[in-house]
């Protein structure tokens, strides 16, 4: 039953919040640069790329194919984007950087609460998390209209540099302190601060919305 | 031992040479795919105002500055002229011979009248007028063309200095007066200052013949420019030590590399700036690229120092020295203090170098250097993203290709 309460909380919070926009350009900056600043400036991005760094970093997988599946995804996203490529329906379409913006809260929660928790959870599901994760990331960095289109195309790329170099700090963050326990503590209490950051950017945003 | 081995062996997990060349091939797919990286042939260069004032009272004045970014409005704002909106008109200005051009500068002559100024210590203002426009023909068209407006006015009666005034939405601009007294064969310039918000110039005192200007203000002034054009403006630079320092943070490597590019482009730069050597900006520009693309691919697939990519850095620190030197010619020398200028400049570059290198060093290596996915994760899609970006501006810049 209270699974289903929460379920349902989420779903409604989910479906009407309000996307926190922050895609305006810094003038005189170049396009590029203002790519590479973009993940920085949407907090719903920057909260995401910590969480996601943190719960990969904290999990003990082996190899490089879940960080590169989480990078193949953004770049996907981007592309998609650059591209004006639509996956969902003209409906959907309409209220995707709602859509999106609460899809990527709700994954940084989902990842930092995993950190908190420190619960092993299967390949598959980190799998996921990540491939939604990288690609909503992608997704939600819409270039302003205004720019010509090779210049939305430098301010993706500078999106995809900026989001690949965040990525690698959490990551670095979460090893490095797994090994000793009080060090761990460490990850899981910045975990808690990020879920805290993502029901606040939530809560804003349903506030705007009404 | 004729080499360093900078890297030990790498742990060889089973699954690390799989992924290594599965993760090589996509990075390449990708990145060619989100490929349209900014090209920085054109950089927004400052316009550079030359103030003659002779004995009698006249004013000549030589205003260096690309027209075609003037009438587009692309200004220092815009660090490359492609990243401005109208960039495309920019182009199609820039493609023009060079009595198109004066056509299509006429009209704004007004305009550019109306609002820059020249005043003496009490607000009067110069009227000026426009004597002559000299437009370079359309040659490589990947750099911008510096054309000169020459200006002429009368300085009014009782002037003890005077105020330039270049509104900044033309662009920043660099000033200096140069008094000249002709029956005595002597002149005098003053140090050159570099307006980059929308303010008058500090008073160009007129009374200055034949005094030395400070020693301290010389080598500030140059300082500041060679460390400018490396930090931020001087992107292919920055590329450039960044795959140097890619290739190894480790104190003996780097700063072997790191010195032999210094000697290199030292002595080039100064080689060039006297005369000695000039190679045109259709070769330097390309081959500059071209260095940046090859030491980055080297990253990838070399990890040991030989001393045949120190030779190579070396190469191609001589052929980054001239692009140096074209930046500081750009600004001019000073005159009386020739070699503390040069000196200074490059003092600059290499404390922009620096930078480069401890931002790089406290921001990325010391983090990540450690990691057992360094390499793979950070060495090598910095170090491919570095080989394309040059790849592109090779082909960029090759005028013929276009």
């Amino acid at each position: 039953m209270k699974k289903t309460i929460t379920f349902s909380t989420i779903l409604y919070l989910c479906l009407a919040s309000n996307s926190v926009f922050a895609h305006g350009l810094f003038k005189g900056l170049g396009s590029f640069y203002n790519g590479l600043l973009h993940p920085v400036f949407v907090p719903e991005q920057i909260i995401t790329i910590i969480a996601l760094g943190l719960f990969l970093g904290q999990q003990a997988y082996q190899g490089h194919k879940l960080f590169f599946t989480f990078i193949f995804s953004l770049l996907l996203g981007l592309i998609f984007n650059g591209f004006n490529i639509s996956i969902f329906s003209a409906n959907t379409e309409k209220n995707l950087p709602i859509i999106i913006s609460n899809a990527l809260i709700i994954i940084s929660l989902i990842a930092s609460f995993i950190v908190i928790l420190k619960i092993n959870i299967p390949r598959i599901i980190a799998l996921s998390l990540l491939i939604a994760g990288g690609l909503f990331i992608g997704l939600d960095s819409t270039p302003p209209n205004a720019l010509i289109i090779r210049e939305q195309w430098l301010f993706l790329f500078g999106v995809g540099v900026a989001v690949y170099m965040l990525f690698l700090y959490p990551i670095t963050f979460g090893e490095y302190f797994k090994k000793v326990f009080w060090k761990e503590m460490v990850v899981r209490i910045l975990a808690s601060w990020i879920a805290a950051s993502s029901l606040m950017v939530w809560a804003i945003s349903f506030r705007m919305l009404n | 031992m004729n080499k360093l081995l900078i890297h030990k062996n790498i742990k060889k997990h089973p699954l690390n040479s799989w992924i290594q060349n599965k993760a090589i091939v996509f990075l390449l797919l990708s990145l060619f795919i989100l490929f349209p990286i900014p090209s920085l042939a054109d950089l927004v260069k400052p316009a550079l105002t030359e103030i003659n004032v002779d004995a009698s009272g006249q004013i000549k004045i030589e205003l260096r500055a690309s027209i075609e970014a003037l009438l587009t409005g692309i200004n220092g704002r815009y660090k490359n002229t492609k990243d401005a909106p109208n960039a495309a008109a920019y182009d199609s200005l820039r493609a023009m011979q060079s009595e198109q051009l004066a056509v299509s500068f006429d009209p704004f002559k007004k305009e550019l009248l109306q609002k820059i100024k020249l005043t003496n210590q009490s607000g009067k203002r110069v009227n000026l007028a426009i004597s002559k426009v000299k437009i370079p023909e359309r040659g490589y068209t990947k750099v911008p063309r510096i054309s000169v407006i020459y200006l002429k006015g009368e300085l009014p009666p009782g002037s003890e200095s005077l105020q330039w005034y270049y509104p900044l939405k033309f662009g920043d601009n660099a000033v200096r007066l140069r008094q000249i007294d002709k029956q005595k064969g002597i002149w005098n310039w003053s140090d050159w200052e570099w307006i980059r918000t929308d303010k008058k110039s500090q008073p160009l005192l007129l009374n200055k013949i034949a005094i030395k200007k400070p020693f301290f203000s010389v080598v500030k002034n140059y300082i500041e420019l060679g460390y400018v054009h490396i930090f931020p403006r001087g992107m292919d630079h920055i590329l450039f030590i960044l795959a140097l320092f890619l290739f190894s943070a480790k104190l003996k490597p780097l700063f072997l590399q790191v010195t032999m590019f210094t000697i290199a482009h030292t002595i080039t730069l100064g080689l060039s700036v006297i005369g000695i050597i000039s190679l045109p900006a259709n070769i330097v520009q390309p081959l500059i690229a071209l260095s940046i693309a090859y030491a980055g691919f080297e990253n990838i697939f070399v990890k040991e120092l030989h001393k045949s990519r120190l030779l190579l850095v070396f190469m191609f620190g001589l052929l980054h020295g001239i692009g140096f030197a074209t930046a500081l010619n750009d600004f001019g020398m000073e005159k009386n203090s020739f070699l503390t200028s040069l000196i200074s400049f490059n003092i600059g570059v290499e404390l922009g170098q620096l930078s480069i290198i401890f931002i790089a060093f406290f921001g990325m290596a010391i983090l990540f250097q450690k990691r057992p996915w360094y390499r793979i994760r950070v060495l090598i899609p910095a170090s491919l993203l570095i080989g394309l970006t040059g790849l592109y501006w090779t082909v960029d810049r090759l005028e013929w290709l276009s």
